[in-house]
């Protein structure tokens, strides 16, 4: 007995140390391949940020910076043609467009939307709850080709018919689009913070005799408002980085609105700018849209930041844990190697960054020079039959013994954005880490004095010794009585000379009288009895939904109306549109222009005459799947980097902004980047330049999904694992990762959704109206470095180049939402199946 | 007015069933809690004494698929008849929790909260109430050079005596306390015993606990409850020294629970 006791206890002595030595040094290897995978990622990000930076940059040397942020005249190309006067790039009407529009449709979807949210999370009894959050998910799949196809038709006519305008194509329109468009965020990002609010606080206040309303209002939503505040900013940045929808809408005249509270006037956004103008854009005027794209991301970003900014504001505030002052010295100077270390860090990232945006820009002046080159030889009359490029260049003119272009000097270049990067910028983030560091120790400093005065109790309220604190308590004590006078007064006055009919002068003074309205309103309401006030308040929450309802269920059944017929006509979903007939060529000649002769035989068109839209669906489908593959296994396994290994510390902090900051850019500067980075170096969009593009927009969404699924997996599970002495690898491959599949596996399914209904980055990167139609095309290299179609761009190109072909539009358009659906439909089915399987 | 007078006792229940879908968690409760005194509810889990609180401020209303028979009569008027107010009887019974639950706010905010909810907007006022719910709290001291703090940077204890603070500012009949120590240290638990037994003055305090030596410690009556019924109710010093039916006397000596 004693002897097999011992053999036992040596074969698991065995075992473990077998174990030990194998998984250390998987552990180690998983850990580096990891580490790899994050870096690329980052990698990626920031080489998408200084490559456009540079290209603004290049703009900004040849074109003074205060003539374009100010100047109101946009004419790029003033040199074609007889006026031979030098073009004008004054952006200042395309920026203030670009936020006016923003601005709309956040004073419609911020009311909306937090009451929608507040309704669902609250006051909804539980199937109703259910219906609402299908609906608002539906909305958020809705591709935003088809918002502008909605826009651009019932929402055009309505516009027009009722108001009697000249047309519906304006302000107004594109801001309602964006306002719903932007409801889904912000429905769901605030219900989600209203949910979490626990139930003890509620039962707090409920105990004391509140109502459900005084509950909600008093408790309930200031608690939540972190969550609140994010789903808002969110919810601006989706309005900001809208292109394909306002380029539809919003009417595209590069003014400023007369006077400017005019929703009627035509406006232009910088991403319709750039989706309008790109593609026939070149030299300056194309470094011009650049620097546009610039603006608008660094719009965003600015947007993502204060959001951060102000999540861990309010979250210190609610979890009462302020920034611990240090005043030990060893801290201190740990602290300051510390940051030191993520500087330099940091800095090595950007410089790398910068070295391959320094070989971009070698790479596309190099092909620049081959475009030249081809021109210069026509200049001469020769004929060269085949496309030309960088390379082909390079190897063409050391064979001609022409114009010699040394290998050694391209490398050189390249080397040396390196070196130049690296060198300036590890230092640099050096010296910043440690400035922000000295100036964090003198703001602690400083408030301590504030606080030191605090606690004598000496603090005044401003404005106490000069009387303003009365004037201030007369103004609160009348409130009522003013604001009263003050409606009345603006009412009487415009009621006296206008009955109704809109004037656009009169939009400031319209404006005022609804403000003074609501605050009367909200002025009585406060006094009414508290049960009054739930019933009035339950109300307004009910309205907000049933509108919320009524336009998602408007926007669907108009979708089906215009387009069930040609949807169901045979051949529609099997053959591939007529690619050869007439008006296609036409098309691509005149772009947008369509002559009459064209107008008049599409009126004699049955849709089914165009062809049908095999090839498109099956060219979304490829650019869904591809850039699918290529995002996911980076994502994922970043992600597990950043949930699993990285440490809290300044550059994971940097590393989780970059992220944020990518997810919140406008997917037009993807598209952007797609094209100056791939299309120009290939010259020609194509399949894989598309994918591409699209696959760097995801990016950031797979990274966030796997690093929140991965964080909703309890410590407990791992720590039981890790306590069994299996190792960290094995933990995360075991046991977290299974346990965050579901959670992933329908983010991405979210994703993809997400990519078939994008149209801006493939607008210039890859698609194409008329193109083949193979669906084995893909197996062959053609078929990658070729042109292809996408359901939302053939809907996009009809809407705007054919305006008679409505039938045929309206069956694309219920084509792509169908397919759209269907992903999202598949994603929250197995949400729901995997939540009921979950039993913990 | 005569009768009330008359009556001893400031809460009566007849008859009282309650069920939670199918399964039912209390019983046929008959139970007078007298006025101006310490009653604790003693019991093992899940015997529904936590249930038996809530339904003194029909706290039950919130979760969804919960049924209560029978009668609970407050000032002999029955909280559960249809014409009552449930608001206000919410802030004539207030009711302390198991964790403490201060609203993310200001120390300050938090006292107030109550008052304003019942449209008090009066700052002179309020500035009052907070000023005497503290002191009553025993808390004003500490409190006083940090209104405007976060409620969220106070310790477990603090938040527990803020907590009982803010359920006077509507300066209630009854408090009912949920295991208000089970959360805090012996220190913390001490305080708020003291606080409990001063507090009997002016106001009736209703107790669940699981501890019975802190049951014997404060209260003058006490209830000892088992599978949703109340097995025995009377004198806390008869119910520790002389139980007059076994599961009492097995409860309390430790043999089960």
């Amino acid at each position: 007995m004693a002897s097999e006791v011992k053999t036992k206890e040596e074969l698991l002595s065995t075992i473990k140390e077998d174990t030990t030595e194998s998984t250390i040094t998987t552990d180690k290897s998983m850990r580096g391949l990891l580490l790899i995978m994050a870096s690329l990622a980052i990698m990626i990000i920031f080489v998408i940020i200084f490559y456009l930076f540079s290209l603004a940059g290049d703009f900004f040397n040849q074109y003074p910076i205060g003539d374009f942020f100010l100047g109101q005249v946009w004419a790029p190309n003033r040199d074609i043609g007889n006026d031979i006067s030098a073009p004008l790039f004054g952006a200042f009407n395309i920026i203030m467009g670009t936020l006016l529009v923003a601005i709309g449709a956040l004073l419609i979807a911020i009311p909306l939307g937090i009451a929608t949210a507040v309704f669902i999370a609250e006051v909804a009894p539980k199937k109703i709850k259910e219906i609402l959050k299908g609906t608002v998910e539906v909305l958020a799949g809705i591709p935003s080709v088809i918002f502008g196809y909605f826009g651009r038709t019932i929402l055009n006519d309505f516009l027009k018919i009722q108001l009697a305008l000249d047309s519906g194509l304006c302000w107004l329109n594109a801001s309602f689009l964006l306002a719903i468009m932007a409801l889904p965020t912000i429905v769901s990002v605030c219900e989600d913070a209203i949910d979490s609010v626990p139930q003890d606080l509620k039962n707090a206040s409920l105990a004391m005799g509140a109502t459900r309303w005084q509950t909600i209002s008093k408790v309930v939503i200031p608690a939540a408002m972190s969550g609140i505040t994010a789903g808002i900013i969110l919810g601006m940045g989706r309005a900001l980085g809208e292109t394909i929808t306002v380029t539809m809408v919003a009417g595209n005249q590069i003014i400023l609105p007369e006077p400017i509270t005019n929703v009627f006037s035509g406006v232009q956004t910088i991403t319709a700018t750039l989706a309008l103008e790109i593609k026939n854009a070149s030299g300056l005027h194309r470094e011009s849209l650049f620097a546009l794209g610039i603006v608008l991301f660094i719009i965003s970003l600015i947007i993502n930041l204060i959001a951060n900014l102000v999540l861990s504001r309010i979250r210190r505030k609610f979890t009462g844990k302020s920034k611990k002052r240090i005043f030990n010295k060893e801290k201190i100077k740990e602290k300051r190697i510390n940051l030191l270390k993520s500087g330099l860090v940091i800095g090595l990232i950007i410089g790398i960054s910068f070295g391959i945006v320094g070989l971009l820009n070698t790479a596309r002046v190099i092909s620049d020079l081959g475009l030249e080159f081809v021109i210069n030889i026509e200049e001469i009359g020769e004929q060269l039959e085949f496309s030309i490029s960088g390379l082909e260049m390079y190897k063409l003119s050391s064979s001609l013994g022409g114009i010699r272009f040394p290998l050694l000097v391209l490398v050189w270049e390249v080397l040396r954005s390196f070196l130049v990067g690296i060198a300036i910028c590890m230092p640099t983030g050096a010296a910043i880490g440690g400035i922000s560091h000295l100036l964090g120790r003198l703001m602690n400093t400083i408030r301590i004095k504030k606080d030191h005065i605090n606690e004598k109790g000496n603090r005044k309220k401003l404005g106490d010794e000069i009387g303003i604190h009365y004037v201030r308590m007369i103004i609160r004590r009348r409130k009522g009585i003013v604001l009263g006078v003050l409606f009345f007064a603006f009412a009487t006055w415009l009621l006296s000379d206008w009955f109704l009919p809109y004037y656009p002068e009169m939009g400031i003074y319209y404006a005022l009288l609804i403000v003074s309205g609501i605050l009367l309103i909200l002025f009585i309401f406060k006094r009414l009895k508290p049960k009054i006030q739930q019933i009035f308040a339950f109300a307004m929450l009910l309205i907000a939904a049933i509108i919320v309802l009524f336009f998602v269920g408007l926007i669907v059944y108009s979708i089906f109306e215009n387009g069930l017929p040609t949807f169901l006509s045979q051949g529609f979903l099997t053959e591939p549109s007529r690619s050869d007939s007439n008006i296609f060529q036409n098309l691509i000649i005149n772009d947008l222009d369509v002559s009459d002769e064209i107008k008049e035989y599409l009126r004699g068109l049955s849709p089914i005459d165009m062809g049908g839209v095999a090839g498109e669906i099956i060219g979304t489908l490829e650019l869904t799947l591809f850039s699918i593959l290529f995002a996911v296994p980076i994502g994922i396994l970043a992600g597990i980097y950043l949930s699993e290994y990285a440490k809290e510390g300044p550059i994971t902090r940097t590393i989780r902004l970059a992220i944020a900051s990518l997810n919140g850019t406008p997917s037009i500067v993807f598209g952007l980047f797609g094209y100056v980075a791939i299309v120009l170096l290939m010259e020609g969009r194509s399949l894989f330049a598309g994918t591409i593009t699209l696959a760097l927009m995801i990016l950031p969404v797979i990274i966030i999904t796997t690093e929140e699924g991965l964080k909703a997996i309890p410590q407990s599970f791992r720590e039981g694992s890790l306590a069994l002495g299996s190792s960290k690898w094995h933990t995360i491959s075991k046991i977290a990762l299974p346990a965050a599949l579901p959670a992933i596996i329908t983010g991405i399914i979210l994703a993809m959704g997400r990519v078939a209904g994008e149209t801006a980055p493939i607008l210039f990167t890859a698609a194409s109206f008329t193109q083949r139609f193979d669906p084995w095309a893909i197996l062959t290299l053609d078929g990658w470095t070729g042109e292809t179609q996408a359901l939302t761009f053939h809907l996009y190109k009809l809407i705007l180049g054919f305006p008679d072909a409505d039938a045929r539009a309206g069956g694309v358009a219920l084509t792509l939402l169908l397919l759209v659906l269907s992903m999202y439909l598949v994603s929250f089915l197995l949400r729901s199946y995997y939540r009921k399987k979950k039993d913990w | 007015m005569e009768q009330e007078m008359k009556n001893p006792y400031i809460i009566e229940t007849r008859n009282l069933n309650l069920w939670y879908g199918e399964s039912q968690a209390l019983k046929d409760i008959h139970m007078n809690i007298p006025k101006n005194s310490i009653t604790a509810i003693i019991g093992p889990s899940g015997c529904g004494k936590s249930t038996l609180i809530r339904v003194f401020n029909r706290m039950n209303d919130v979760i969804d698929d919960c049924k209560t028979e029978g009668e609970v009569l407050f000032h002999g008027e029955n909280i559960y008849a249809k014409r009552a107010n449930v608001r206000s009887i919410r802030s004539r019974i207030g009711m302390i929790f198991q964790n403490p639950n201060p609203f993310p706010m200001s120390i300050r905010d938090n006292i107030t909260y109550g008052p304003r909810v019942h449209q008090i907007f009066d700052k002179e006022l309020l500035d009052e109430i907070v000023v005497d719910c503290l002191k009553k709290a025993a808390m004003y001291e500490e409190m006083k050079d940090r209104l405007e703090d976060s409620a969220m940077a106070l310790s477990g204890g603090q938040q527990q005596r803020l907590c009982i603070a803010r359920a006077l500012s509507i300066d209630p009949e009854v408090i009912l306390m949920d295991e208000p120590t089970s959360a805090l240290d012996p220190i913390a638990t001490g305080k708020i015993e003291e606080l409990c037994k001063a507090l009997k003055e002016k106001y009736t305090v209703i107790i669940v606990t699981h501890n019975m030596q802190q049951a014997a410690r404060i209260s003058d009556y006490t209830g000892f409850m088992y599978l949703g019924e109340l097995i025995e109710f009377g004198k806390t010093e008869q119910i520790f020294e002389n139980p007059q039916k076994k599961l009492t006397e097995n409860y309390i000596t430790g043999r089960f629970g």
